[in-house]
């Protein structure tokens, strides 16, 4: 890590306004951050500390559930009361990384983190999404890159609350460095690699996000958070899925492309349990039909397609397989 | 709605955000208060840690780890792969978990900071430490403290929890000798169960049916000194600097920015050079502190021109040696080819086929490196080393000594696995530093450099045509094996093994790859034949519609193994297995079985005895205890032969000063020690009680040698998403014999060890590298995978004796030969399609099934 100075910053407005100066960078658990400066990817002279300034914990308030963006992912994990509002998060959240890690890692940085591509992230290759001209992964080891919206740069999206939020319609409240104010769906908010891989979402220098905001039709008991995963103690994925069946449905893929990925879901859920798995099977089949995988990774979709049929069977309290108990 | 922050907080909130207690205590500033600005420059910090108010000198940029390991000197949080991936460093911040090296020291300020030496000391240990302890939840120990931290976070955060919960908590944690079983029966323990049971026969089998090791207590509580926590005042920083490429010329480097940075003491590299491997040594930085070494490293801006690099296995053999698998014009080149062709006329079913094993890397968390300190008489060189003498020469050269003028150390050893005979290239420039600047020099790697070059266990291709009878009876035929070594070679593959192959005609060579050499590993050139064999074993069966048990009971060459078999079959309920290819289910199970064995040759080892008036008996050996128990084995060893308690001795280990040890390798120590202590407590015995010091010399002698083999057999039992291709094993039971078994635990933790081992050979472990330029694109503790916490099954370790006067025999390096193929070959049961190729990952899996189908 190279020398900065560092300012924690007092309040979001502040946190705002510094992050935007010079080569400043902001940092919340920091965990993504100092990975990335020890590698040599970010040498920022300052940091601007946002531990002061995001706020924390889960309310209620109006028609909506309002979770501060400084709350860490273990927070999350461990609440009562988000596993009764949207365990989806709960789970995606409490899964995450390590526990040591979920620790100090926060919802806000969860979901800007910058992906997790190997070649992106070792100092030896410079790659599209550092200003070169390759994109090092088409044709090198990608078994882990995007199987869709890859032609360009073919990160996925790593962030794991990313799809349970996206799922329950979620909205971002963003602050400015000027003291204005911003609501951002999160659906909105990211953008494609195919655009500029440099840039991977729509907020300005100097907004960040304070609050994450989920309305209330998208809570109660029928959500779920699915992740496939080769290893069992801590691997990144090899897809993930999350289903929300509290209001409108929805269900969004993580880890398969650059962004998070809603698949639309043209007919409602059934009520009776046959008609519902096989909504659920056409559902996910619809949801990796329009891949366009690269040569080292068409077998993810087979991982994907199931992390979406089991994200919607789990959301409609149904277990993966028929007469087998619940593996919750 | 107003933006006041106050709205937001639905409680007291602002603690620093890598350290994670939100809301544990009250806000670290007003809120209203100016802004923060600290560093760049180094300032006081005031930091309480096991509850001690410490003043350090910190830059804002200072990890809590580098404080707590260089300014503190509290060395039991390790830094292992510095980027949060291994939970080596954990401690706890106001009682939660938190890895020292992602958190900024300042960001500790004000907060309860306690690592493992404040859970507890070796003399009074704490509850984990003590569970820990007592289950033999540890080998090498490097990776103990962290999860030791992690477990007693999660007892803080909630007393009554299960097993599952201390599991799931300390997942994160990287353990690499395979003790994570032993943890997990800690925490059955911790969280009120019972451990697992002791397998019937193995208390009778042991020396020492029921003590722990002895050196348990220091490790668990971060007492124990590995070479890479040795700090001298005015010590030395200085690391390698690698080619990351395969074939490279270093353009330039801007050697005069890092030289004129303030702290930085020789920088030499070898600017306008070609380098033809990735991993190739380039240079080297040496400086006054972590920080300054890593500023000059980033200062020199190296700009490297490469050149694209052929990768492909099979595309290198065309250009090295010909076709792979062989043309038929080739085998006529085959040692014995007229002989095997003779077979295969004969034969009533031929198999052909291809395997393919991975590069496997060692990965020790302790990195390889030496700390060397010519401020001491003798100059004092601490090597993290699996062979004290095997240090010497390197050391003699780099410091232009005479061997009486130096003396190589290695207390506690993080891990090996074969990685660590010798001193390597990082101990010999520590000593050559230390020499130039008269200065204690500590070079140790980090882990890109640890991944990249030192050492793996070579892939391998291998392509069988075998003859078989009708019945099942191997004929003969023909292999040729490829040995995947780098720039090295020693790619052997042991084939035939285990079975008798009939007149099996051979052809083997290495490959050439742009990367580093290969090193002995954990049983060198066994996993990978083993892989081959036992699948062409179960392929061969399943032409054949016999059961594979049978086929391997007449093709054997053991009579031990046979009855293992036999015995196997019965713990892990062969009788349930099924048909291959019958199931039809999403999960599908699978049983699969596999063989291996170890050689026991004799050689030189020698100890020292001496009895005082006090009643103590001193044990001295130069060897080293790399975490296979050792230290254990010398006490328990020397307190059956003298009939004395444990209490009675004191044990002087790992310095070249001492008696000669063999290297930790090819399961030498204890078989090679037990010889030589019998025969030193035989010459003591009868000059006890002492009344005066007693000093007698044990070398090895023959006439303890005694009888015995080291044969092993494993059975899996799992279980296949046949959606995701994702691997559960279940249950694995593995029977091994190695003599007269000293100590119990140890022993059973060494199987567990090699059994962990093997599943992170069969499932996860793969050198992934770039086809483009060659560089290792996982070359971290993130995307180099090897089991955790939640993928160790069930493991029943059978310690197998079966007569009277056995000797001690080998262990460590049988118990890793079977696993691999044994879980090959429960896959292809689950599933009805072979698995040729290692790892088995989800995509093999479904390739797989999807060929089936």
């Amino acid at each position: 890590m190279r020398r900065f100075s560092y300012h924690v910053a007092a309040d979001a407005v502040e946190a705002a306004r510094l992050g935007a100066e010079g080569s400043a960078l902001r940092k919340a658990g920091g965990t993504d951050l100092l990975d990335r400066m020890k590698e040599g990817l970010e040498r920022p002279a300052t940091v601007v500390g946002m531990h002061r300034a995001l706020p924390t914990g889960l309310r209620r308030e109006g028609e909506w559930l309002w979770i501060g963006a400084g709350t860490t992912l273990a927070e999350l994990g461990r609440s009562a009361e988000l596993r009764r509002l949207l365990p989806s998060l709960a789970e995606s959240a409490g899964e995450a990384a390590t526990p040591a890690i979920r620790e100090a890692a926060t919802l806000g940085g969860n979901l800007f983190q910058r992906p997790r591509c190997w070649y992106f992230r070792s100092r030896h290759y410079l790659c599209r999404k550092k200003g070169g001209a390759v994109c090092w992964a088409q044709e090198g080891r990608h078994e882990h890159h995007a199987l869709f919206d890859n032609d360009h740069c073919a990160v996925v999206h790593p962030a794991n609350a990313a799809p349970a939020l996206i799922a329950a319609g979620a909205v971002l409240h963003l602050v400015g460095g000027d003291g204005r104010r911003r609501q951002l769906p999160l659906a909105e908010a990211y953008t494609p690699a195919g655009d500029d891989p440099e840039v991977e979402h729509r907020l300005a220098a100097d907004e960040i996000v304070v609050e994450v905001a989920v309305p209330a039709a998208a809570l109660g008991p029928r959500s779920a958070h699915v992740e496939i995963r080769h290893k069992q103690s801590f691997d990144w994925p090899l897809a993930m899925a999350a289903a929300n069946l509290n209001g409108r449905p929805g269900l969004v893929l993580g880890a398969v492309a650059s962004t998070p990925r809603p698949v639309p879901l043209p007919e409602p859920p059934p009520a009776d349990e046959p008609g519902l798995r096989e909504w659920a099977a056409a559902a996910a089949r619809r949801a990796v039909a329009d891949a366009t995988p690269l040569p080292g990774n068409a077998w993810r979709l087979r991982p994907a397609r199931a992390a979406a049929e089991r994200a919607l069977l789990r959301a409609a309290g149904l277990a993966v397989d028929p007469g087998r108990k619940e593996e919750r | 709605m107003a933006l006041s922050r106050r709205d937001f907080l639905s409680r007291s909130a602002a603690a620093a955000a890598a350290a994670p207690a939100l809301g544990a205590r009250p806000p670290a500033g007003s809120p209203a208060g100016p802004t923060d600005r600290i560093g760049p420059e180094p300032a006081p910090l005031r930091l309480r840690v096991n509850g001690v108010e410490h003043e350090v000198e910190a830059e804002s940029r200072t990890t809590l780890l580098e404080v707590l390991r260089w300014q503190l000197g509290l060395t039991g949080s390790k830094e292992v792969c510095d980027r949060g991936t291994c939970g080596a460093c954990t401690v706890l911040i106001d009682g939660r978990p938190a890895l020292a090296c992602m958190t900024l020291a300042v960001d500790a300020a004000g907060a309860e900071i306690t690592t493992v030496e404040g859970l507890g000391s070796p003399e009074s240990p704490g509850r984990v430490q003590a569970a820990f302890i007592a289950n033999d939840a540890l080998q090498c120990g490097f990776c103990t403290p962290g999860f030791v931290v992690a477990t007693e976070a999660a007892l803080r955060c909630n007393p009554r929890a299960g097993v599952e919960e201390l599991q799931r908590a300390v997942a994160g944690n990287q353990c690499r000798c395979g003790s994570l079983a032993r943890i997990r029966d800690a925490h059955r323990v911790l969280s009120g169960g019972e451990p697992a049971p002791v397998p019937p026969g193995n208390r009778a089998a042991c020396l020492e049916p029921d003590r722990p090791r002895v050196d348990a207590p220091e490790k668990v509580c971060g007492a124990a000194r590995y070479s890479a926590d040795r700090a001298r005042p005015g010590m030395l920083f200085a690391r390698h600097v690698l080619c990351p490429f395969g074939r490279a010329r270093l353009v330039s480097a801007d050697l005069d920015a890092a030289r004129r940075l303030p702290g930085v003491v020789e920088v030499e590299l070898g600017v306008g050079e070609w380098f033809e491997y990735s991993g190739a040594p380039a240079g080297h930085v040496c400086a006054e502190s972590p920080a300054a070494l890593r500023d000059a490293i980033a200062a020199l801006r190296i700009d490297w021109e490469f050149e694209p690099v052929e990768t492909d296995w099979l595309a290198l053999h065309r250009q090295q040696h010909g076709p792979f698998p062989p043309r038929e014009e080739d085998l006529a080149s085959f040692r014995g080819a007229d002989r095997a062709a003779a077979a295969l006329a004969r034969a009533e079913v031929v198999v052909e086929a291809v395997y393919r094993t991975q590069v496997q890397v060692h990965t020790p968390l302790e990195p390889h490196g030496a700390m060397v300190d010519p401020t001491e008489q003798p100059v004092k060189c601490w090597v993290t080393t699996q062979g004290t003498f095997t240090c010497v020469e390197a050391m003699q050269r780099g410091l232009e000594l005479d061997p009486e003028d130096f003396e190589v150390r290695c207390d506690h050893v993080g891990g090996g696995f074969g990685s660590k005979f010798g001193a390597g290239r990082e101990g010999l420039l520590a000593a050559q530093l230390a020499h130039r600047h008269g200065r204690p020099v500590r070079v140790f790697n980090d882990r890109e450099n640890e991944m990249l070059d030192t050492g793996n266990r070579p892939g391998s291709l291998q392509w069988y045509r075998v003859g078989a009878t009708r019945e099942g009876k191997l004929l003969g035929g023909f292999v040729r094996t490829v040995g995947i070594t780098g720039i090295g070679g020693g790619g052997g593959v042991t084939t035939p093994f285990l079975y008798d192959f009939g007149a099996l005609a051979r052809s083997h060579d290495d490959l050439r790859t742009p990367h580093g050499a290969p090193r002995p590993f954990r049983a060198p050139g066994r996993p990978q034949g083993v892989f081959g064999i036992e699948v062409l074993m179960d392929e061969l069966a399943e032409r054949l519609g016999l059961d594979p048990v049978e086929v391997r009971r007449r093709n054997e060459t053991s009579e031990v193994r046979r009855r293992m078999l036999a015995e196997g079959a019965r713990l892990i309920g062969w009788d349930r297995r099924r048909p291959s290819g019958s199931q039809r289910g999403r999960l599908r199970r699978g049983l699969g079985c596999a063989g291996g064995d170890w050689g026991n040759g004799k050689g030189r080892c020698e100890v020292r005895l001496t009895a005082k008036p006090d009643g103590t008996i001193h044990i001295f050996s130069g060897m080293q205890d790399i975490g296979t128990g050792e230290r254990t084995v010398l006490i328990d060893l020397a307190a059956a032969a003298l009939e004395l308690p444990r209490e009675r001795f004191v044990l002087h280990l790992a310095s070249s000063k001492y008696p000669y040890g063999p290297a930790s390798g090819g399961s030498t120590t204890a078989r090679l020690t037990a010889p030589a202590v019998r025969d030193a407590c035989a010459k003591l015995k009868p000059h006890l009680p002492a009344r005066e010091e007693v000093t007698v010399e044990g070398s090895f002698n023959d006439d303890y040698w005694g009888r015995g083999g080291s044969e092993a057999v494993q059975f899996v039992d799992l279980v296949v998403d046949a959606e995701t291709g994702v691997v559960r094993i279940e249950k694995i039971v593995a029977l091994q014999a190695c003599g007269q078994t000293v100590n119990r635990k140890t022993a059973e933790n060494q199987i567990h060890g090699g059994v962990i081992q093997g599943i992170g050979y069969a499932l996860f472990e793969d050198r992934v590298t770039d086809p483009q330029l060659g560089f290792m694109v996982n070359a971290g503790l993130e995307r180099y995978l090897f089991p955790g916490p939640l993928d160790v099954p069930e493991i029943v370790p059978v310690l197998w004796a079966e007569s009277d006067g056995l000797g001690v025999r080998s262990l460590g390096e049988p118990c890793t030969v079977p696993t691999a193929g044994a879980i090959a070959n429960a896959v292809a049961n689950a599933i009805g399609a072979p698995i040729r190729e290692l790892p088995i990952t989800p995509e093999r899996v479904l390739a797989a099934l999807e060929g089936r189908a």
